[in-house]
């Protein structure tokens, strides 16, 4: 094929020792006239030019996020404890030692069980109310800034205010109880092993409530009308239609909630730190993995403790690992329902 | 498009680009010389920092009557919540960023070593005769001074002393006197203890001030040389005083968090809390009117009441900063020692850490002076017994909900001094 535009190609371009050389089209034989070609790199930049807009987001990522998690995974292999020289190498010992604490295991199994909680209450109670504002009334609008408002409040805040309100000696809760005649329900909310985690569920689901609501209220204007009314039309009632119509149009919005829920809950930190403290009282019944690696990284108080960074660090990669794997997985399964339905 | 490309390549070629940065940080860099040389002949700003923020108004004055003396040096005070402030000191240390005058956590420079720290070497500039045992020793290093602790402060119990007198009670001096005491004032209605259980470090106090009282400053010792054990049969009767005084501690105290608990206390809404002399400050900022006493945890035995004392932050001298700087932060951490810098503490802060500060106006702080004369080292202070306050944190919540027994309790503790035992 006739080479026209002048530039060096592979049939008009051969090497004569370390020179590259370019041959002018229709000429043969005779002179080559040498050429500086372009590097193979510089070529790519050449030809892609949209890696220069790229380029410093791709430079930040890296910076910020890539080269920060490399250096966790290596230093997760140490004995350090957070100040002065790095210690020794001592391979997977930390893992080893976190796979065996019971504490790493109570606080993996209380983030579970807050997820569990999360996730029951946001497809009943979230659903329920994203049903029902999704109706066209004079106040919707007004109920669903009412309800998106907790997301908006610092969560550092919000546990202040809970903490308040659910003490025992200053707080409200248990005067109100006793004022409107269910003065036996009054407790220790937050002191009494067997309500201190629910507390938690309760709290952190008033704070995301307002997040998943508008996510399923968003997936609820996509289910087209249409498919409704022929529901109606042949004769199901307003829970098949429910149950057959909307609930299946929902799938990636419940995906997306689900997804968002679990990597929110596994690494919630701030709220519940707020509430149960670093020890996760009491007695650690509602000690999550965030505020653990906190306390093991940073210490637990504000006197003289024995930081334990390189510890933390492999816990933090411990997590990291498992909500990378966990996530993939559940976006590949709800995926896959997202396509069965479809 | 190879108009587009050109135009990318001249605007963007590597070398041009490097060219470019290098002109720019030579600009920089003379222009710090510049600018650092001609500031260093005029004026010095120290920057430092507190975990006290309550203290921020006494700390200026301390800070102005130096600069009274010293014109030319100013400082830039920051003040940081307690429970922050480890975090904060941390990761600063891990990024180079620590303040110019580095305030380290008590008993940290002793468990780490000075070269973990970018501190200058103070041997020759301080006066380590000039201060009182317990702050020469987490300073001192095998000959070396290395910092200068701001203050000193001593742990016991607070008292109500309204409630005290409303209920005719004698101040318990023995285990069976104070729960004695605490079991009057239930009968009374009042709660006799108030305890922040939620992170665990009123617990720990508790916990150590009771064993102080059995081993004294000798037997901790022994404590730290391993030759006594917190599982020694008497030792664990402190673990089960802890548990026993169960009853007597505010309602909820399990999740009643350390600044909570300060404020109940200081409100009167409980007759007597674990409580050390930079608390006292705290107290009366809640409360101006607070009437209250100090007393030293109660002995076994008639006579074997106990204290604990440590040191609030160790001021040490960033070694990273300019020549003038680092002069100016040692001439500031030598003064600290004095006794004229520690009688403005001794007024407004805490107790005094040099030994020639011994007659203090305020009443509380110079009863606690007086009933210090069987005083134990807060425990985290040493390396022996470094990891103490952690291990107890780790499993206070669980010895009051009855997961574990006092013996496991002092098990995990004494299986955790140092340091984790896996």
């Amino acid at each position: 094929m006739p080479h026209t535009s002048g530039q060096p190609t592979d049939s008009g371009k051969e090497r004569n020792g370390s020179t590259d050389t370019f041959r002018a089209p229709g000429i043969s034989g005779g002179e080559s006239v040498p050429l500086a070609v372009p590097h193979p790199t510089r070529h790519l930049w050449s030809r892609h030019p949209w890696l220069w807009f790229i380029l410093p987001a791709i430079i930040g990522y890296a910076i910020l996020f890539i080269y920060p998690t490399a250096r966790a995974f290596y230093l997760s292999f140490f004995d350090w404890s957070g100040v002065g020289p790095i210690g020794d190498f001592v391979g997977l010992k930390n893992f080893q030692r976190l796979l065996t604490n019971d504490r790493f295991w109570n606080a993996a199994t209380n983030s579970a069980k807050l997820f569990l909680a999360i996730f029951i209450l946001q497809n009943t109670v979230s659903l329920g109310l994203a049903l029902l504002l999704n109706r066209k009334t004079r106040m919707t609008h007004v109920y669903r800034t009412i309800i998106f408002l907790p997301v908006v409040i610092s969560a550092v805040a919000t546990g202040i205010i809970w903490v308040l309100m659910l003490d025992p000696q200053i707080g409200v809760i248990n005067p109100v109880l006793e004022d409107i005649g269910l003065g036996s329900l009054k407790r220790g909310w937050q002191s009494d092993p067997a309500w201190a985690m629910k507390t938690v569920y309760l709290v952190q689901f008033w704070q995301w409530n307002g997040m998943a609501v508008v996510l399923y209220l968003a997936g609820l204007q996509n289910v087209p009308d249409e498919l409704l009314q022929a529901a109606r039309v042949d004769g199901a009632n307003r829970f098949r239609a429910f149950r057959d119509v909307t609930f299946p149009m929902l799938a990636p919005a419940f995906t997306i909630v689900t997804v968002l829920a679990f990597i929110l809950i596994f690494r919630a930190f701030d709220l519940v730190y707020v509430l149960t403290g670093p020890q996760g009282a009491p007695g650690g019944y509602t000690h999550i993995i965030g505020v653990l690696i906190y306390g093991d990284a940073f210490g637990t108080s504000g006197f003289s403790t024995q930081p334990r960074l390189s510890y933390a660090i492999a816990e933090g990669v411990t997590l990291f690992v498992f909500l990378a794997g966990a996530s993939g997985l559940l976006i590949k399964a709800l995926g896959k329902r997202k396509e069965a339905i479809a | 498009m190879p108009e587009w490309n050109d135009r990318v390549n001249v605007v963007f070629s590597r070398r041009d680009l490097l060219k470019g940065a290098g002109a720019a940080g030579t600009a920089i860099a003379v222009g710090n010389l510049h600018f650092g040389a001609a500031g260093a002949q005029e004026n010095v700003t120290l920057t430092i920092w507190t975990n006290h923020p309550e203290w921020l108004g006494p700390l200026n004055s301390l800070l102005s009557a130096f600069s009274a003396t010293t014109p030319h040096v100013a400082f830039e005070l920051t003040g940081v919540p307690g429970p922050d402030y480890f975090a904060k000191l941390q990761t600063a240390l891990a990024g180079e960023q620590v303040s110019d005058i580095v305030g380290l956590v008590e008993g940290y420079l002793l468990s780490q070593g000075p070269a973990a720290f970018p501190i200058k070497d103070l041997t020759g500039i301080v006066d380590p005769n000039l201060l009182i045992d317990s702050a020469r020793t987490q300073v001192e290093i095998d000959g070396s001074v290395w910092a200068v602790p701001l203050a000193s402060y001593t742990v016991g119990l607070a008292v109500q002393n309204p409630i005290v007198a409303e209920n005719n009670i004698t101040l318990p001096t023995t285990w069976d006197e104070l729960k004695a005491t605490c079991q009057t004032l239930v009968d009374a209605g009042v709660t006799p203890l108030i305890l922040g259980g939620k992170d665990g470090v009123h617990t720990f106090f508790i916990y150590a001030g009771l064993v102080s009282t059995i081993l004294g400053p000798e037997g901790f010792e022994e404590l730290r040389a391993g030759t006594r054990k917190l599982t020694d049969p008497d030792l664990l009767e402190a673990a089960q005083l802890l548990k026993d005084l169960q009853p007597y501690y505010n309602e909820g105290f399990e999740a009643t968090d350390y600044v909570t608990a300060k404020a109940l206390f200081a409100q009167g809404l409980g007759a007597m809390m674990v409580a050390g002399t930079a608390d006292f400050t705290g107290f009366k900022q809640e409360n101006p009117d607070a009437d209250l006493g100090f007393i030293p945890w109660p002995g076994k035995e008639v006579g074997l009441h106990s204290t604990n004392t440590g040191m609030e932050l160790l001021y040490a001298v960033n070694n990273t900063m300019s020549a003038e700087k680092q002069d100016a932060a040692g001439q500031f951490v030598a003064w600290l020692a004095t006794a004229e810098a520690q009688t403005i503490v001794a007024e407004s802060i805490a107790l005094p850490i040099n030994n020639q500060v011994t007659e203090l106006s305020d009443p509380i702080k110079a009863g606690t002076l007086e009933v210090r004369d069987r005083d134990v080292i807060v425990w985290y202070d040493v390396p022996e017994t470094a990891n103490t306050l952690t291990a107890v944190t780790e499993v206070s919540g669980q010895l009051w909900t009855g997961d574990i027994t006092p013996e496991e309790f002092a098990q995990y503790v004494q299986d955790n001094l140092a340091g984790p035992a896996s």
